[in-house]
């Protein structure tokens, strides 16, 4: 009927698979909320959680220098797990411009 | 011969070799150069004799290239010993590369002409790299006047620790510029600069805002490095992650995104019912613009070289030869910029195609892969031969430059990249639908973000099986 070449259909089969696929997604997470976290790039991903983090991970991720991972270890053993990044300003070394800089690579819960 | 090219550039990369570790005198190099030309036209009728005179021609052209490239002018930053220390100078001149901008920072790679304290200013030439805090709006080619501090780039703090200056000298790049506030840089004119890569990099910024918009950050991220190669925004952890399970190559542009490129514009030429040769003609300038849009890493050059080389093949009717292109795109980087061949990128980039071209084919017809009936199985057999193929060609150079071993990478590769591939195709169609039916383009972009999301898990998975990858100390 029409009149597309092989590869013609193949780019159109593969852009209706696409836009199906995103049809079927968005419906799924519309009546179950909770599977947006499996279909979605989400911080846990991407990033470290803070409260989890051992002073390896900080530094291989390249969060923190040695002596700064550690220092956020001890403020968390001494006062508990981090409610929030801006806890971190609270570590001593830690400043408005490193903050900015460490938040990229971490989160809180 | 059946790959003269070959031959060749493996003579021009023994010059470099030879001539990184015997500093010879550039003239001497020259006119031995020019000697050796004379007696290969002279016994150009000697096939033997005038094969001999060429190759120690281009022996001796890689060694004058590579002695060529370390000698600066007088004027050149690196001699102005006056302002090799820590201290506050002035320099005028244009933003060379796309600045990268991030939450923190703005840096990029300034061609300086001129450089001053509060008393003297003078002419001079040269690359340094600037570091400012805070953003700054700056594009490619704009004219700027900064004050800032002039460093020389840090040594390795070992004898295995990464040397970060040399890194920066094999990019022409000899200082560093600290500037403590964004307010001392001052911009001068606009647009001085190569309209093509100009208008590439409009381009880029283009496409850029389309993912950020549509898909979340992490997901924007990754499809930004897989379209354009541009990796500023993957958060550290997720570059080891794909470091540990040996599948990092995905979040650089390669040969795959230049081969979908050009079939995106032979077929919407196609479908205009154009001719052959007017469809290739005008798929070689697309994919030089999309070679400057990624930032022309040598990936995508070697990927772009040996598509136009297949291409123009094709438009003059000729047999094309995979070894011969590999060997040409080889030898137009290395003779724009010797000290490539000690890049990792370049060794990594031309030694996983040169296996895959080499190993695959031959482990294919050793196991009689044609011969399986079954369709996925087959594909899921190839898949794999050309993952191990691969990783037999690079692990030697990842284990050396990475110190990092990772047997999960064949099952890894096997799973990622058709992904990756899958994610690429996706992002080029969610910039089409923006663009022809943006009323689609949510649901294309639900489907990136879902692509994504089930790549990062999967690699998540695969770096958790017990000793999917351990590191060499």
């Amino acid at each position: 009927m029409f009149s597309f070449t092989r590869q013609e259909r193949q780019v159109l089969l593969f852009l209706s698979i696409v836009a199906l696929a995103g049809i079927g997604i968005s419906f799924c997470v519309k009546i179950n909320t909770p599977l947006e976290k499996a279909v979605s790039v989400h911080e846990e991903l991407t990033k470290l959680d803070l409260n989890l983090a051992s002073v390896e991970d900080l530094v291989l991720n390249k969060v923190a220098t040695i002596k700064l991972a550690q220092s956020i270890i001890d403020y968390r053993n001494e006062n508990g797990d981090f409610c929030s990044l801006e806890d971190l300003k609270k570590v001593k070394g830690i400043g408005d411009h490193r903050y900015e800089r460490m938040k990229e690579g971490v989160y809180v819960k | 011969m059946r790959h003269p090219l070959v031959i060749l550039t493996i003579t021009f990369c023994a010059g470099i070799l030879v001539g990184r570790e015997i500093r010879a005198p550039f003239l001497c190099l020259y006119g031995l150069s020019v000697l050796f030309l004379v007696l290969s036209i002279l016994f150009s009728k000697k096939q033997m004799l005038c094969d001999i005179g060429l190759s120690i021609l281009v022996f001796l052209l890689g060694m004058g290239l590579y002695v060529n490239q370390s000698i600066v002018p007088q004027n050149h930053i690196s001699r102005l010993f006056l302002y090799n220390t820590n201290q506050l100078c002035l320099l005028e001149g244009y933003i060379e590369e796309d600045p990268q901008v991030t939450h923190t920072d703005t840096s990029f790679v300034m061609r300086v002409h001129l450089i001053g304290n509060a008393r003297l200013r003078q002419k001079c030439c040269g690359k340094v790299l600037v570091h400012s805090k805070g953003k700054k709006e700056l594009k490619y080619g704009d004219g700027i006047s900064i004050r800032g501090y002039l460093v020389s780039p840090y040594l390795p703090s070992g004898p295995n620790s990464f040397n970060y200056r040399n890194y920066l000298l094999s990019q022409g790049i000899y200082y560093l510029v600290r500037v403590k506030n964004n307010s001392d840089i001052t911009l001068l004119t606009r647009k001085k600069s190569f309209w093509v890569k100009r208008l590439s990099l409009v381009l880029k910024s283009k496409i850029e805002r389309v993912f950020y918009e549509q898909v979340s950050y992490g997901a924007a991220g990754i499809l930004d490095a897989m379209v354009l190669g541009e990796k500023r925004n993957i958060s550290v952890m997720t570059k080891n992650s794909f470091v540990k399970s040996g599948t990092a190559h995905i979040l650089v542009v390669s040969g795959f995104n230049v081969g979908i490129v050009v079939y995106i514009v032979l077929l919407s030429l196609k479908l205009l019912r154009l001719g052959r040769t007017i469809c290739l003609c005008a798929a070689i300038p697309l994919v030089i613009v999309y070679s400057f849009m990624t930032g022309a890493s040598t990936p995508v050059v070697r990927a772009a070289i040996m598509s136009i080389v297949l291409m123009g093949s094709a438009l003059l009717k000729r047999e094309p030869d995979i070894y011969n292109s590999l060997a040409l795109a080889a030898f137009c980087i290395l003779a724009v910029s010797p000290n490539q061949l000690f890049d990792i990128g370049f060794e990594l980039s031309f030694v996983s195609v040169l296996s895959i071209v080499f190993l695959y084919p031959r482990m294919k017809a050793l196991l009689r892969i044609d011969t399986i009936k079954i369709r996925f199985l087959r594909y899921l057999l190839d898949a794999f031969l050309v993952s191990l193929a691969a990783w037999f060609g690079t692990m030697g150079l990842i284990g050396y430059y990475f110190k990092i071993f990772s047997p999960v990478t064949v099952l890894a590769n096997i799973v990622i990249v058709p992904l990756a591939s899958l994610i690429t195709l996706c992002g080029f169609s969610l910039l089409l639908a923006v663009y022809v039916f943006p009323c689609l383009a949510p649901f294309f972009a639900r489907s990136n973000e879902f692509a994504v999301a089930l790549l990062l898990h999967s690699n998540n998975l695969f770096i958790k099986i017990p000793g999917a990858f351990f590191y060499l100390r």
